[in-house]
């Protein structure tokens, strides 16, 4: 490459070529290379990616922190791994993944407002005022998860955003019931589906899935009791690109639903077949989520639209960039969650999988929150040991070591693993 | 637009990260940073089997298949060669990625508007090959490409899906049979599994320090770059937006409206300035037809140069007999940075 700045570095470094052992040897002790014209590799592949989160560089969008961005038009940006260390994940941190590209950068909010419409006794409209004072406001704590976190981990890897784990986020979510909105509009009889759209917009044809995103629940989706239009996350109100004003929580189920900007709620009398629901976020019809590139080809699997999400367990601490003295005593961290009943038991495994013992359970935030974990552990003696995570739900549903394969990368819940390098001590 | 100021502050930087380690050269009588790094470096080198198995068990954290015995090796070995000095000072290294730009702040106002400001694009060049322009510019229409440089090597027959699925699930009908078979061949060539490989210097893996590098040329691949003086007004067309309003400014009919002959970019220059600037959403009619499509913003990819001289190409040709729009113009209004919604109220009729 060629660019000026590569050469006037390189010219730099060519004038210090007197002082440039102290320099060329610095470069080797470093473990990292860092004088280098080569940035780092945004993709992986074909095996899957080996570190917890994702590639890319870190870079701010407003109101947030830097963040690792996968891709920066539609942004799909993923939380670092240390921001979940507690079980709620700053709001500045918290993950971005617009399926569209064009979305609100100013909202107005004297002429912003949410309608239901479509098959209900009254059209209605609110506006943030009157819902922050009209109705009354219910905090829940809920995890929101991206359908394809962890999508680097298939094998054979499959398209679309690259995420490590940090396409989720748990937060204290404050706003409306949905069942509140939706009795001041009155569903008329023959209503199947609540449909959500937000603004977001795209470039491709009217009426096709680049045009316009929503996505649907079924009416009698026991989740519909549990959602809620959240004007507020962790005591704050929602940065734009994750949702201001308003969006829709759906405590247990993947992001997809969780529809930012909400700007319309819409009952229809038939099912939704718009391309978000008809096409995509479709997941294979076991509760695993899990087929095999083979069934896909010959055409053997039944489909239906992603739900509830299984159980999960994440190391958190420590990562990769500990070198730890034998005999240190250190605690195991992590997080768990399951939208598919709370999570009753974390397991830690330092041989590999081989033996498993139970990790201390943190503070209950609620079913659908992240439930922290804990586990003491002193490594003897030095060496490289892999420590395993997994986690059991109410459902009676155990994480294992079996990958998943789906052809959209939906549904990862594989047991997480975390090499730890221990040194002597001494 | 910020990478030029950046770049002012690398070469100081840049000059920083050298002195430093001089500086400490000059004040750590005890251990001189230039014996220790020697060294360093020929423990490092004598102790190879430290150096790999820690390496591999590093680097390799995820696989997993480190056996006790394996590490119990790793330990004997690096328990032998200890290092001549307790401690090595830290070393400082001229380093361009991490640099990370923090949001600034928006100086709020107390009405009913909530806004943020614009959106970092940092898209890394496309792998150099035939047509790679018609993937650019195909591709950027609904986004970065990005999309496809972050993804992991797939086969063709994948890639062709997936030009498949956003010709005809999202809508991309802009793209021509033609053009769609050119983006697979040139997906099938340099990102599949054979050819394009994590650590190969073509593989397109420079992030942020190539637009950063490039001072004039628009940080999104998708815009062509134009001197900044002379910019080709044409070739700017063709480029950016002859994928959606064709090639002869006909557009296509009930999805992206035509330029020739539409009233509304050949009036008030400022409009058109905007419009490049902040694309356009809503409805609007031209020439009897309504469209409710959306416009993706330029303001990011183009300087104000290259915008006046796509607004002035498209306000002259095919028919269309508008004045000439300035740099100054866009530059204005680029500075007004009205929202899309005060655009649509503002259009011609």
């Amino acid at each position: 490459m060629n660019e000026p700045t590569s050469l006037s570095r390189r010219s730099a470094l060519a004038l210090l070529s007197g002082a440039g052992a102290t320099l060329a040897l610095s470069r080797n002790t470093l473990a990292q290379s860092s004088v280098t014209n080569t940035a780092a590799p945004i993709f992986s592949g074909p095996g899957p990616l080996t570190g917890w989160n994702g590639l890319g560089p870190l870079i701010a969008l407003p109101q947030k922190v830097p963040l690792i961005r996968l891709v920066d038009r539609p942004p799909l940006y993923e939380t670092p791994r240390a921001y979940f260390g507690s079980a709620f994940t700053p709001t500045a941190a918290f993950f971005i993944r617009s399926n569209l590209s064009i979305f609100p950068a100013s909202i107005d909010l004297s002429t912003w407002r949410l309608k239901l419409e479509g098959n209900v006794n009254n059209t209605v409209q609110f506006s943030l005022a009157q819902l922050l004072s009209e109705f009354e406001p219910v905090t829940v704590n809920a995890v929101m998860q991206c359908t394809g976190n962890s999508r680097s981990r298939f094998q054979p890897r499959r398209p679309g955003g690259q995420w490590g784990n940090g396409a989720m986020g748990c937060a204290a979510w404050t706003g409306v019931r949905l069942r509140d909105l939706l009795k001041k509009a009155g569903v008329k009889a023959g209503s199947v589906q609540v449909q959500f759209q937000g603004l977001d917009k795209g470039a491709g044809a009217p009426g096709s899935g680049g045009a316009e995103y929503k996505k649907s629940l079924n009416l009698d989706d026991p989740v519909l009791d549990r959602c809620i239009v959240a004007y507020a996350m962790n005591g704050q109100p929602l940065p734009l690109v994750n949702g201001f004003p308003v969006r829709l929580v759906v405590p247990g189920y993947f992001a997809t639903y969780w529809m930012k900007t909400l700007s319309f709620v819409r009952l229809l009398t038939e099912k939704d077949t718009n391309f978000w629901m008809a096409t995509a976020y479709l997941q294979p019809d076991n509760l695993k989520g899990t087929t095999t590139p083979q069934a896909v080809k010959d055409k053997t699997v039944k489909f239906k639209p992603v739900g509830s999400m299984p159980v999960r367990a994440f190391i958190v601490t420590p990562d990769e960039t500990v070198k730890a003295p034998a005999g240190l005593p250190m605690t195991v961290t992590g997080q768990a969650m399951s939208g598919r009943g709370a999570v009753t038991k974390v397991e830690v495994s330092t041989d590999d999988g081989k033996t498993w013992k139970a990790a201390k359970l943190g503070e209950d935030h609620g079913e659908y929150a992240f439930r922290p974990w804990s586990f003491a552990w002193t490594p003897k003696t030095a060496g490289s040991y892999t420590l395993a995570v997994r986690a059991t739900d109410a459902s009676g549903a155990v994480q294992t070591g079996e990958p998943i394969w789906n052809p959209s990368g939906y549904l990862w819940n594989t047991t997480e693993r975390q090499t730890v390098v221990v040194g002597s001590a001494g | 637009m910020k990478y030029p100021v950046l770049m002012g502050l690398l070469v100081p930087l840049g000059a920083l990260a050298i002195a430093v380690p001089l500086v400490s050269l000059a004040f750590t009588p005890d251990t001189p940073p230039a014996a220790s790094s020697t060294t360093t470096s020929s423990a490092a080198a004598d102790s190879t089997t430290t150096a790999s198995s820690a390496s591999s068990a590093t680097g390799a954290a995820a696989q997993s298949t480190e056996t006790p015995s394996t590490a119990t090796q790793t330990a004997t070995s690096q328990a032998s060669p200890a290092p001549a000095s307790i401690s090595i000072p830290a070393q400082y290294a001229d380093q361009m990625r991490g640099v990370i730009d923090q949001a600034a702040s928006t100086a709020y106002t107390t009405d009913a508007s909530y806004t943020i400001g614009t959106i970092p694009q940092d898209t890394p060049a496309l792998i150099p090959g035939q047509d790679v322009e018609v993937v650019q510019t195909n591709c950027s229409v609904c986004h970065a490409t990005t999309f496809i440089s972050s993804q992991p090597p797939l086969p063709g027959s994948t890639w062709h899906d997936e030009v498949y699925k956003m010709k005809e699930k999202y809508g991309a009908t802009f793209i021509s049979d033609d053009n769609a078979n050119k983006i697979i061949a040139y997906l099938s060539a340099h990102y599949t599994p054979e050819t394009h490989k994590p650590g190969d210097s073509s593989a397109g893996t420079v992030a942020t320090a190539t637009p950063a590098a490039t001072t004039s040329t628009p940080a999104q691949a998708g815009a062509v770059p134009a001197s900044a003086t002379t910019a080709d007004g044409a070739k700017i067309y063709a480029a950016n937006c002859s994928s959606c309003h064709g090639a002869a400014g006909a557009g296509v009919p009930g999805a992206f409206p035509p330029l020739a002959g539409n009233k509304a970019i050949v009036g008030d220059d400022k409009y058109i300035a905007d419009v490049l600037l902040g694309g356009l959403q809503g409805q609007i009619a031209v020439n009897g037809q309504t469209y409710s499509g959306v416009m993706p913003a330029w303001a990011a990819q183009l300087s104000d140069t290259e915008i006046a001289a796509v607004a002035t190409h498209v306000r002259s040709s095919w028919g269309n007999a508008g004045a000439a729009v300035s740099a100054d113009t866009v530059k204005a209004e680029r500075a007004a940075a009205k929202p899309v919604s005060q655009v649509l109220s503002e259009r011609p009729q």
